[in-house]
């Protein structure tokens, strides 16, 4: 029943349409909004890569996949909030496609964690495969 | 080209798109506490410690000055 808590508590935040505050010291709501997207994607990646270690070995490749994606996302990020601070050219259309490809990839790892279908198995019991 | 422009406003968006796609998870995990196999008990715990630690540093960064040191390098794992 806790779970079932949490998980709804969980759900609901996530939903929630948040507020958009914009981090002092950013040089603007796009600046500061990357920094979120990444500092959040990172703390996930992270977990799922403790998950990954423990549990899924066979996800090894696909971590490492996004792992790279996010260093390279990161490191576009700093490389643009820094010429922006400037004064120099910048550009965040291909900013905006690198946190793409890293939202793409973290939803791929999300969705081998995912059961692909659904079964009442042996004793009544609910069982799935995974993707 | 301003940081400002349309480009600007997709970027939110990213971020509910990254929480949408762990809170589909969480939508699996509910299914975890009716009888089960261990392998789902499993997906499911792993699925939420990704979301909480994603959704906790969403909400412990919210309004907190802009730290780029925070930002690091993720080395591939062996």
């Amino acid at each position: 029943m806790k779970n079932i808590l949490a998980v709804c508590l969980l759900f609901l935040t996530g939903c929630a349409k948040n507020p958009v505050v914009v981090h002092p010291g950013s040089l603007s709501a796009f600046d500061s909004a990357a920094y979120d997207t990444l500092l959040t994607a990172q703390a996930a990646i992270e977990s799922a890569t403790t998950e990954v270690v423990a549990n899924y070995p066979n996800l090894k490749p696909e971590i490492n996949t996004v792992r790279k994606t996010y260093t390279a996302a990161q490191a576009a990020y700093k490389a643009y909030h820094e010429a922006a601070a400037a004064g120099k050219p910048t550009d965040p259309a291909a900013l905006d496609a690198m946190l793409k490809k890293l939202t793409a990839d973290i939803a791929a790892i999300v969705a081998k964690l995912k059961p692909k279908a659904v079964w009442v198995g042996p004793g009544n019991r609910l069982a799935w495969r995974t993707a | 080209m301003t940081p400002t422009n349309t480009t600007g406003l997709e970027i939110p968006t990213k971020l509910d798109q990254i929480l949408a796609f762990l809170t589909v998870g969480a939508q699996w995990a509910a299914l975890i506490p009716l009888p089960g196999t261990a392998i789902a008990s499993k997906i499911a715990g792993s699925l939420l410690r990704i979301i909480q630690a994603a959704i906790q540093t969403h909400e412990a960064i919210t309004g907190e000055p802009l730290d780029l040191s925070k930002l690091h390098e993720l080395p591939p794992i062996e």
